[in-house]
Formats: structure tokens, C-alpha cells, sequence
């Protein structure tokens, strides 16, 4: 097993709730960053993001006791943002869209967004992203992006290997559908 | 490198609005339990009352209590019913 961080223990077997809030603010400086851009990647917009991420930090303190290192540790909290930015997703949902009207939608969005810096291919890579079903997105976000491999995402969510390949393969082809289609984009 | 930005500053503030955030959660939810324990606990009190009092009496003193008689009888009467089975079952039956 992975040797955990210091911290990990004094949040787990806290000796004083002072001690505690340190260990708690030393897992945030550790991992903010991370999933911030995780969960960014999932829900596009700033706002929706700096939400989820403390929602997810909150939700980590909350269960932390019960984490027993079955996953990664940075595995089990990405799976745990990705579930607070898909409960986002699902409080905001708004009718069934196609993938190409989703993903014009979300590249006029990004366009429009002061705190997003991509160029043009990097705005169709992340509009196709936020286009994507909200399951194939998280499976994709954290495959593609993070590089966790399959059996830690498996861990930490308890979908099966072949279940999240399967999604990740579909998500693929349709991010590749449209980041392939802008000219001057290698395959 | 990536192609979204935060605010200025914002991953500096971010730990305390997360603490934050997550204290005034924790006495929302410890005011819920407070004013859940505390209506757990009027209903412990107050339903035996309720049952006590809507029990059948078994002594006379409580027959005058429950029918607010006492103040329409004289005392001697009173100490004579309170000897006087006979007299109690005939009280009890009038009323």
C-alpha cells in the first residue's frame, strides 16, 4: 500500500479539533488545485466549479474516517468531486440537447468566459468535453485528463473496467469528431 | 498549460471559505438535531401526562380533582364522604 500523507492520520484520528483543522487545510493545499481544474473541466464555468470544489472538500472531511486506501487517495477524492459536479449538473439540468447543440452552446459559453484562456483548439477540445453525457464526461475527464488508469477509477467509483473503457471509448470518438474537424488540427 | 483561469487570488481564500463553509453546515445541522432532540423530548413528557390524566381516577380526592367539585362541598362533608363507601359510590354515580 501507498504510505499517506501525515495529515491523513491526524484527520482520520484527530488528537484535537485544532489539529484537525490543520490536517484538514494541509489536504486542501495539497489537492485544490487538482480539483479544481477536475471539476472545472466537468462543468465548464467558474462559478459552478469554485461550488463544487468546496462542496467536495467538505464532503472529504466529512467521510475521510471511513477512507480505508482501497483506491488512491487522489483517486477516491477525484470520484468524490466528479459526483458532486455530476449532483450540480443534475439540480441545473435543462431539456435533453443533442451532442452538436450542446457543444455549440458550450463553445459560445467558453468564448464568452473572462477566466477561460484556450485558444481555438482548445476550445473545441473542452466544448466537446462539456457536451459529452454527464457520465462519459466524468469517465473521459479523469482518463484523459487526470491519466488515473482504469482499475482506480474503478475503485473509486465502482463502475467495472470494461464499463468505464466502453464509456471512455464512446467519449473519445466524439471529442475526436470535432477537435479533428477544426482546420489546421492534427489527428 | 491550462486554458482555465480563476480569479486573482482565488486559491489563496479558497481553504478559509471552504472551512467556512463547512462550520456554519455543521450548526445548521447541530441546531436541526437540538430542535429535533428537543421536540423528542416534550413528546417523552407531555404524552404520559396526557395518558395520566386521561386515566380513570381511583381515589376520591382525584374524582374532585378531575370534576372541580371540592370548592361546592363543605369540608365536613368532604371528610365524611371520604370514609363513607357507600356515600363515594353514590357521589360517583350523580356525577
Amino acid at each position: 500500500m501507498v504510505p499517506q500523507p501525515v495529515w491523513l492520520e491526524e484527520l482520520q484520528h484527530p488528537t484535537s479539533s485544532a489539529a484537525r483543522e490543520q490536517a484538514f487545510r494541509a489536504l486542501i493545499a495539497e489537492y485544490q488545485r487538482p480539483v479544481y481544474q477536475h471539476v472545472r473541466r466537468m462543468l465548464g464555468n467558474h462559478a459552478d466549479a469554485d461550488d463544487a470544489v468546496q462542496e467536495t472538500f467538505i464532503q472529504v472531511h466529512r467521510s475521510v474516517s471511513g477512507f480505508r486506501g482501497e483506491a488512491p487517495l487522489r483517486a477516491w477524492i477525484f470520484a468524490i468531486a466528479g459526483r458532486k459536479a455530476l449532483d450540480l449538473l443534475a439540480r441545473r439540468r435543462v431539456r435533453e440537447r443533442s451532442f452538436d447543440e450542446a457543444f455549440e452552446q458550450a463553445s459560445t459559453a467558453l468564448a464568452a468566459d473572462p477566466y477561460f484562456d484556450g485558444d481555438a483548439a482548445a476550445r473545441a477540445l473542452h466544448a466537446a468535453v462539456l457536451a459529452l453525457p454527464e457520465r462519459q464526461r466524468q469517465v473521459f475527464v479523469l482518463r484523459y485528463f487526470e491519466a488515473l488508469p482504469y482499475a482506480e477509477i474503478a475503485a473509486a467509483t465502482g463502475v467495472t473496467e470494461g464499463a468505464l473503457k466502453a464509456s471512455y471509448h464512446h467519449a473519445a470518438e466524439k471529442v475526436r469528431r470535432f477537435v479533428t474537424a477544426l482546420p489546421n488540427v492534427p489527428d | 498549460m491550462e486554458a482555465f483561469r480563476t480569479p486573482p487570488g482565488y486559491f489563496e481564500t479558497l481553504p478559509d471559505r471552504i472551512v467556512a463553509r463547512r462550520r456554519a453546515r455543521t450548526v445548521r445541522t447541530l441546531s436541526w438535531a437540538a430542535a429535533a432532540v428537543a421536540a423528542c423530548g416534550a413528546v417523552v413528557v407531555l404524552v404520559p401526562q396526557m395518558l395520566e390524566r386521561e386515566r380513570a381516577c381511583e381515589t376520591f380526592a382525584c374524582l374532585l380533582d378531575a370534576t372541580r367539585t371540592e370548592e361546592l362541598l363543605h369540608d365536613d362533608l368532604l371528610e365524611e364522604l371520604a370514609e363513607d363507601p357507600a356515600a363515594f359510590e353514590v357521589l360517583t354515580e350523580d356525577l
